[in-house]
């Protein structure tokens, strides 16, 4: 057995780094920007280190404080949620860089505050990724999920209203989760995902054991938010203020898709999933109409994050998809997607994050000329959005192509054609908004005579209604680029990543 | 000794420089660009190399031999001429787009897989849509965005049809492929591209509206690339066989209706696919020669025309025949190429089209197929027609309101140098024979009968043209003209393609719109359409208004539980 204190770093840097902030914003303002930078950075750097040992060595252990499993919490690192950390920690890293200029314009005086709840946040969903133990699971999802709802809630107006409704929302999942975890420890005495991967075989029948499986499945639906239970979403994330929602919006959905597929592989036996319980079957369904669901409403939005929003509910269908085919294919598929997704998900909210601080337009029928004002970030909207699209070489379309395999293997014609359908449906949804910002001549050339549209206003109206729209500050642009060359080069290496990585996250019967 | 990359790589990457060069450096780059896939085709061998163990599959990014060397040469020859031609364009985003758009069709012709293939594919969808959007007016948006979607689900087609290959038959290896599912899905990913009926709608539609430099990008690569695909594929397919002669007819018949100079040319390009997929269809040496030929012959033509009207709408800012003519002494040069042009299109001896389709019409006599050959010899009927008409109107008629000069030299060059190939192959069509994909056994283009056959069929076309010269010119109401013709005693003909036929194209054309509008309405508001029954307007989507109660949500979220639960323990 490995043992490597580096899991251990992941968490306990952030946490506290997160009241080093507060108490450093006391002191000295400007002290709290390098201090989240600092701490993000050791997560990615612990989480690389762990990565390494982990391809290396194989799984990796760690004993808070020394207590022997099942008794203690432990630690444990596989290819899978290595490969997740990584993604959590690395994207939160980008999005924390870009975050300076925009907090500390947005909320002046209280950025400390909000650097704290970011750094929360990220603490909380790396905690949910590295932990084995389903309780342990639990708290950090918790300390994810408030920091998440006070995050959202000093959004713009609307905001505190969707942070009520998702924290209803949330609390409903969180709770259906625990309660889940309260029947396992009823039958088995145990909250190890280890030892109770040990334990549950033999209890398949219980019907104890049943209602917690579809205790923890509901539960764990509502926090990724798949359909039907996505309503929170799309509120959500539209009032978040714009790095809140680029780091919640890509991360907090696709960890929530990361702890129902270790519940699926790992606590219960594969096999209970797909054979004893008709649970892939449900998956497979919700996640077709998720898909549909996302894009047709996606579709109807005129708010560009708005249509994100539903885009993302999509994606998360996606990923249900792929469980749901229950073999090797479609779970490399839904595996990959998170990364992907992630990726270019991170990216897009981002670019809608550049867009508004530089006083640019949300509304995508404003969107006109914007490449020629904003070239770089438009490129690297362009790689994001054919990625969602599912066009090569760009990541998303390797994810797609597992996943389509994932189908024709299990033989589901149906949701080979949804899958397709889908898109098409993202072609018309993001090349209409390339269209409208490389294509169309912008407002002012369109003669839009600035004074008209303003009769009463003096001097200070004229200048505020002609906001120069420029590339947005280096600290945004750089993670923007980042993340648009990561789309490409994730695609490019998704041979390695498959075959590297996720080969050995799926169990090998599969 | 410099190894050779895949040429695809060197437009592709190319591409990416064009953005931080400036004035002469720039166009002397965009120049150096296709002398060094020049270079690069010189040092290919034969055989397979690049290749790339990716996702468990093995890509071949070279698969080099006699075919795709072929189309190699051809697209980076008429590559260069095409970028000759747009050097004065000042937007860095054309050339970028034209360049990826040149690249990744190189990449589709010397792909020997499947799945690089379709990565070229999609990469070809997406750079050609910017090209027509580069026009920037409101048609040429929509028309992008429609040609785009087509292209997409084309796209999805051919995927499918890939994976379910891959699945089944477990290599990815481009070959022969045989009926079945996942063979016509692949063959309507194809077919899309190479314009089949009725799948061709994006062509006369889209074509027009792109740019008049991105036009000749677009008339050159995506339709040969279809074209060279099926070749790849399914050559020998009586489908494809067929399929070519419908769209010879089809193409020329409403090439003929036609008053928009650009749009004349463009129904044009799918009647020449159709000799060329006829060709391949037929599956015989001699045939396959043929449609190979014919595509290389077609190029150096169509783009030629293109590149002659494009010079004609530069200089006077006028498209229709109708407000054309008059234009012979005003700009020689062009007059003179486009002449030739059309007279090497209708097959006239001495010109290189005389060659390929002799080629074609000889292979489908041999291989006993005389419907076929009478269908593409009609066309070649109407061929001349319409390009009698389009030099007639646009050069020789009177009109004094016109003004013009000559092109300049960056336009000229290449339209002279394209006219002299044209030439050339024709009366040596050894150098033509020396690149196709089969060693030619001992075809003579110059057979007495071949050419009597030919000049008789001109010169009857020609005396129709001279007596009914009035039913030609090109108005407004030009499909009542038609009705001149039949009249002439081509009754049913005439009855025939004005009606039944002419509706069915309209409607298939209206179909294609009016799906795209269908999902457009249904992007305004999704529900919207299920009160729609109701008060028949539709509400503009507001979030606001569809806003549930949370407490519907929540009791959604129980209720999932009851289901789940109820679900698990009976099936267990």
């Amino acid at each position: 057995m490995i043992s490597s204190p580096f899991p251990v770093l992941i968490i306990v840097v952030p946490l506290i780094s997160a009241f080093l902030i507060v108490i450093a914003g006391l002191i000295k303002k400007s002290l709290c920007y390098p201090l989240m930078i600092l701490s993000l950075s050791a997560s990615v750097l612990s989480s690389l280190a762990i990565l390494n040992d982990v391809l290396s060595h194989g799984t990796v252990h760690y004993r808070l404080g020394g207590w022997p499993p099942p008794w203690g919490i432990e630690y444990v690192i596989d290819h899978l949620n290595a490969f997740v950390a990584l993604i959590v920690s690395a994207i939160s890293l980008l999005i924390g860089i870009s975050a300076k200029r925009m907090v500390e314009r947005d909320f002046p005086g209280k950025s400390a505050y909000v650097y704290c709840l970011f750094v929360l946040q990220v603490t909380g969903l790396l905690g949910i990724v590295v932990t084995g133990d389903v309780f342990n699971l639990y708290v950090f999802l918790e300390i994810a999920s408030i920091a998440g709802y006070a995050l959202i809630a000093i959004g713009e107006d609307g905001a505190p209203f969707a942070s009520f409704n998702y924290m209803i929302y949330g609390t409903i999942g969180a709770c259906f989760y625990l309660l889940g975890v309260g029947y396992l420890y009823i039958v088995t005495g145990s909250l190890n995902m280890a030892d109770l991967s040990k334990l549950l075989p033999g209890l398949q029948s219980s019907k104890v054991v049943l209602m917690a499986f579809a205790f923890l499945m509901v539960g764990i639906a509502v926090k990724m938010a798949l359909f039907p239970l996505h309503v929170w979403l799309p509120d959500a994330y539209t009032y978040a203020p714009s790095p809140v929602s680029a780091l919640v919006a890509p991360l907090t959905t696709k960890v929530g898709a990361y702890v129902m597929i270790r519940i699926l592989l790992t606590v219960f036996p594969p096999s209970f999933f797909i054979e004893t319980v008709p649970a892939a079957l449900l998956l497979r369904w919700l996640g077709g109409f998720a898909v549909l669901f996302g894009c047709i409403f996606a579709l109807a939005q005129t708010d560009f994050k708005r249509m994100l929003g539903y885009v993302l509910i999509a994606e998360i269908g996606y990923i249900a998809l792929g469980i749901g085919f229950g073999n090797r294919n479609g779970l490399t598929g839904s595996i990959l997607h998170i990364l992907n997704d992630g990726l270019m998900m991170a990216s897009l909210f981002l670019i809608v994050g550049a867009i508004t601080y530089k006083g640019g337009p949300r509304k995508m029928a404003r969107f006109t000329g914007l490449h020629g004002k904003m070239p770089l970030t438009m490129a690297a909207f362009v790689v994001s959005a054919l990625s969602v699209v599912g066009i090569p070489p760009t990541c998303g379309f390797f994810s797609k192509w597992y996943l389509v395999l994932g189908g024709i293997d299990s033989k589901q014609w149906l949701f080979v054609a949804v899958l397709l359908a889908s898109s098409l449906l993202n072609a018309i949804l993001f090349f209409r908004v390339i269209e409208k910002a490389y294509f169309e001549p912008s407002m002012d050339e369109q003669g839009v005579d600035r004074k008209a549209l303003n009769p009463t206003g003096g001097q200070q109206n004229i200048l505020s209604n002609k906001v120069k729209i420029d590339e947005a500050p280096l600290t945004i642009l750089i993670p923007i680029l980042i993340m648009a060359a990561g789309v490409l080069s994730v695609g490019l290496l998704s041979g390695r990543i498959v075959s590297g990585i996720i080969r050995f996250a799926i169990p090998a019967h599969f | 000794m410099i190894n050779p990359v895949p040429p695809a790589f060197i437009f592709i990457l190319g591409a990416f420089l064009v953005p931080f060069l400036k004035g002469r450096p720039k166009q002397a780059y965009l120049l150096l660009l296709p002398l060094l896939g020049f270079i690069d085709l010189f040092l290919l061998t034969m055989g397979i190399e690049w290749e790339i163990r990716f996702l468990s599959y093995d890509l071949v990014l070279l698969n080099v031999d006699r075919l795709s060397l072929t189309m190699g040469i051809i697209f980076i020859s008429v590559g260069l001429l095409a970028i000759l031609y747009s050097l004065r364009v000042k937007e860095n985003g054309q050339h970028v787009a034209a360049l990826l758009y040149m690249g990744s069709s190189l990449g589709v012709v010397f792909s020997g897989d499947y799945f690089s293939l379709f990565f070229f594919w999609e990469i070809m969808a997406v750079a050609s849509a910017f090209i027509i959007w580069y026009r920037k007016e409101k048609p040429s948006l929509d028309a992008g965005f429609r040609y785009l979607l087509m292209h997409i689900i084309g796209g999805g087609a051919l995927l499918t049809g890939i994976i379910l290959k891959v699945v089944s038959t477990g290599t990815i290896a481009v070959e022969p492929l045989t009926a079945g599912l996942a063979s016509t899905l692949i063959l309507v990913g194809f077919g899309l591209n190479a314009a089949f009926l009725p799948l061709h709608t994006w062509l006369p539609d889209a074509y027009p509206e792109a740019t008049v430099t991105g036009s000749i990008f677009l008339s050159v690569f995506t339709t040969k690339t279809g074209v060279y695909a099926l070749a790849r594929s399914f050559s020998g397919n009586e489908l494809v066989a067929y399929m070519g002669g419908a769209m010879a007819l089809f193409g020329v018949i409403y090439a003929l209706l036609q008053n928009d100079t650009r749009r004349l040319i463009s129904y044009h390009i799918i009647s020449q696919v159709g000799y060329m997929a006829a060709g391949i269809g037929v599956g015989t040496a001699l045939s396959i020669n043929g449609g190979v030929a014919h595509l290389a012959n077609n190029l150096l033509y169509k783009t030629l025309l293109f590149m002659g009207m494009g010079s004609v709408i530069h200089m006077t800012g006028k498209r229709r025949l109708t407000e054309l003519g008059g234009l012979a002494g005003k700009m020689p040069i062009t007059c003179i190429t486009c002449v030739i042009a059309s007279l090497s299109i209708s097959g006239a001896p001495g010109f290189n089209g005389f060659v390929s389709k002799g080629m074609l019409l000889s292979s489908m006599a041999e291989s006993g197929r005389p419907l076929l050959e009478w269908m593409l010899r009609l066309a070649s009927v109407g061929t001349f027609l319409s390009f009698t008409k389009l030099c007639y109107f646009t050069f020789f008629s009177k009109n004094d309101r016109i003004q013009a000069r000559e092109a300049p030299l960056n336009m000229t060059l290449p339209m002279v140098t394209i006219a002299l190939l044209c030439l050339l192959t024709g009366i040596y069509p050894g150098l033509l024979f020396s690149i196709l994909p089969h060693a030619p056994a001992g075809y003579h283009a110059y057979t007495p009968s071949h050419i009597i056959g030919v000049l008789q069929l001109f010169l009857w076309a020609g005396s129709v043209f001279i007596l009914a010269r009035g039913a030609f010119s090109p108005h407004s109401w030009i499909i009542l003209d038609f009705d001149y013709f039949y009249r002439r005693g081509f009754q049913w003909v005439g009855g025939f393609f004005t009606g039944p036929l002419n509706e069915w194209r309209l409607r298939i054309q209206s179909w294609s719109s009016s799906g795209v509008n269908h999902l457009a309405l249904l992007s305004r508001n999704p529900l919207g359409l299920l009160e729609m029954t109701a008060d028949g307007k539709l509400r503009a989507y507001d979030e606001n208004f569809y806003r549930k109660p949370m407490g519907l949500g929540v009791l959604l979220a129980i209720l999932l539980l009851f289901l789940y639960s109820l679900i698990y323990l009976i099936s267990s």
